[in-house]
């Protein structure tokens, strides 16, 4: 039995002899994401989207960000500046100014992602801009932005209308009711008609032939950018499809009241302003 | 027995002495990861004067560059189509193996862009160039990478002056003088005692080593870069035992009118020829058919593309096609310009084929429709250049694709192909 104990002990000792403390050293993971000596860019972003809304902008390659099968380049840091004063301007003040900073903060998405060049399809379409899941936006096209060209100015920024749109939508849904108004009007080969061919079939734009979805954030993104006056002058242009699309912003006007307390002709007003005052 | 316990007891002690165990790593991956970039980061900076930088796209399009990195992700650069130097990011980054990513839009990412307004290329995939590198070695005078989404090639070698990065595009285009002054068609040159015909492309930077093993054409080809007076290949060319990297050294001889270089401790000659090394004579019979359209590329005159400068033709005038039309009609062959499969004009020209001999002779037919005056000597030579006396020798370079040279002096060729 003594034996036995003191087997017992020497064994025990022994353990304990053999536990050694590993440290774990987690510094040399990197964890913590990419790091690169800051630049003033990297400064102005993180002051004005990092810290105000905790959106990332991602504007230094990343593979991993965006389609794997697709030759795409990154922007012109030259560029990155500009297209996001025109963001923070445009789309974020706005919003602001009607909803106030809180809907910001919680209804952006977390992250964008700036590519210099578009994506090009097979089909001969190119993408401009995309939304993934309220978390993402990318945004195509940046090299081409010059805050003087107010047709490129406005193309960037209905992009961005729209994704936005699909990040509301994608929070809470419209009504079912409006894709009843022009069932059969959708069509995947969208990119074989002009705008002003659709516009008799009740759509705003070629492209929100695409999908309902599309369709819905086609017509937000549009009475945005192009301001009242110009969305009148389009809807009342479009002959046959006039009613289609009266019957379509009245869902939209609804949807942004009853669902996020957004009144529409407040928030086109203040957008409308905002375009017009970019420098 | 006391012998057997001596002999085992040596053993014993041999076998003990060749036990030799290897330490484990001390550190961690990671930590060995992180050496390797800051390794990687500090070769890249330390070089004062920069990097002379060769690049070969997917689509073997080769483009040098100059490179000076600032170890705080910021690198400048030029190219040898854009000579502004322009600075924008840079990171070194363990990706699937250790990787140099030029990250935001530079002169480099020109080549990669998919709009061909930027540079060109192919809609959709520019030249199949990248802007990120798996670095595949690294010492302090030379970094060899290779591209991860399109496989391009990235070689940086480390210049020693300023001189070196000035004159690093001087240096490319004074060795590319330098190998078009072998004029003829035919460029010989002999290797361990092989003979060897080189077709030396200097638009594509590439160079075709032609054996013929029992009549049989064998095309070894590479694409080169030069540094200083060295024309270096990409990939190491072999040719049977021998393997080249590089050619040393090379100078023209004007006097005795040659290329002269070194390969390893080998002079090598790169000497002009007025026949082929081997001539297939039945190459002519699957060039000329009758009733047969071809499309044909200018002519070339010592090396000199389109000597006669017959894209003015086709620059904005309609014309968008050369055609060839063998055997257009009986005893008549057709040089003639077109516009979407529609014949504009052109010149008839009658051929002879002597089969015994492989060749192809011609003498002018006559004009079809009406040559634009401005075009009229340009259209002209380009049928005169096939009535060489001697005729032409028919040179099958591919599937479909021939090569028509001068036989007089082989100064003169022209490229046909599936229109």
């Amino acid at each position: 039995m003594k034996k036995l104990l003191i087997c017992l002990i020497v064994l025990s000792v022994l353990m304990v002899g053999c536990t050694k403390e590993e440290k774990l050293n987690i510094e040399d993971l990197r964890l913590g994401g990419d790091t690169w000596v800051k630049t003033e860019l990297d400064n102005w972003l993180d002051e004005h989207f990092t810290v105000p809304y905790n959106i990332q902008v991602k504007y230094k390659w990343d593979r991993s960000e965006v389609n794997m099968d697709k030759t795409l380049v990154p922007p012109l840091e030259s560029k990155v500046k500009p297209v996001m004063e025109a963001m923070e301007h445009v789309w974020i003040k706005p919003y602001v100014a009607v909803k106030g900073e809180t809907f910001m903060k919680v209804m952006s998405q977390k992250q964008f992602v700036l590519v210099g060049s578009p994506e090009y399809n097979s089909n001969g379409t190119i993408v401009l801009g995309q939304a993934e899941g309220g978390k993402k936006v990318t945004l195509f096209v940046v090299n081409n932005f010059e805050k003087s060209n107010k047709v490129e100015v406005k193309r960037m920024l209905k992009t961005m209308h729209h994704e936005f749109g699909h990040i509301l939508h994608q929070k809470k849904m419209f009504t079912p009711a409006y894709a009843l108004i022009t069932p059969d009007g959708y069509d995947a080969t969208w990119f074989n008609y002009e705008d002003d061919e659709v516009l008799e079939l009740g759509f705003i734009s070629a492209y929100a032939r695409n999908t309902v979805e599309d369709d819905f954030v086609e017509m937000l993104a549009i009475m945005l950018t192009d301001g009242k006056t110009a969305f009148e002058a389009r809807v009342n242009s479009a002959g046959p499809g006039t009613a289609a699309l009266r019957a379509k912003e009245a869902i939209i006007r609804s949807y942004l009241k009853e669902t996020w307390d957004i009144d529409l002709d407040q928030l086109q007003t203040v957008t409308q302003e905002a375009i017009n005052s970019l420098k | 027995m006391k012998r057997i316990y001596f002999l085992l007891l040596t053993v014993i002690i041999c076998l003990s002495g060749c036990n030799k165990f290897e330490p484990t790593p001390v550190d961690t991956t990671d930590k060995r990861i992180n050496e390797t970039l800051d390794r990687y980061n500090s070769i890249l900076a330390d070089a004062e004067f920069g990097w002379k930088a060769y690049l070969l796209t997917n689509t073997d399009v080769a483009v040098d560059f100059t490179f000076k990195f600032d170890g705080k992700n910021r690198v400048s650069m030029n190219a040898e189509f854009d000579n502004q130097r322009s600075e924008s990011s840079y990171r070194v980054k363990a990706l699937q193996r250790p990787t140099l990513l030029f990250d935001t839009y530079s002169t480099l990412h020109k080549l990669s862009d998919p709009t061909p307004s930027v540079l060109g290329g192919a809609l959709g995939e520019g030249y199949a160039a990248d802007f990120e590198f798996a670095i595949v070695s690294a010492t302090t005078d030379k970094v060899v990478l290779e591209g991860t989404f399109n496989k391009s090639q990235l070689v940086l070698v480390k210049a020693k002056s300023q001189n070196e990065i000035d004159e690093t595009y001087n240096n490319t285009g004074t060795m590319l003088e330098k190998m078009a002054k072998v004029r003829t068609y035919f460029k010989r040159t002999v290797i361990n005692g092989g003979d060897y015909e080189l077709k030396i492309d200097n638009g594509n930077r590439k160079i075709d080593f032609i054996q013929y093993i029992d009549g049989v054409r064998k095309t070894t080809s590479g694409n080169f870069f030069v540094v200083d007076n060295d024309l270096n290949f990409f990939e190491p060319i072999v040719l049977g035992k021998d393997s080249l990297s590089s050619l040393d050294e090379i100078t023209y001889d004007a006097g005795a009118g040659y290329i002269k270089c070194k390969l390893g401790t080998q002079e090598l000659k790169i000497s002009e020829a007025n026949e082929p090394l081997f001539y297939d004579k039945t190459a002519v019979s699957r060039f000329w058919q009758a009733d047969r359209q071809l499309s044909f590329t200018p002519w070339v005159m010592d090396n000199v593309v389109d000597y006669l400068n017959d894209a003015s033709i086709t620059a904005g005038t309609g014309v968008n096609q050369r055609i060839a039309w063998l055997g257009y009609d009986e005893d008549l062959d057709l040089i003639a310009y077109g516009a979407n499969f529609s014949l504009r004009y052109g010149i008839g020209i009658t051929p002879t084929i002597d089969k015994s001999s492989g060749m192809l002779k011609y003498d002018v037919y006559g004009i079809l429709g009406t040559l634009p005056t401005v075009y009229r000597n340009i259209i002209i030579q380009t049928a005169l250049n096939f009535t060489d006396p001697k005729g032409l020798y028919v040179i099958e370079t591919g599937a479909n694709t021939f090569d028509l040279v001068t036989a007089t002096d082989a100064r003169r060729w022209i490229s046909l192909g599936p229109l």
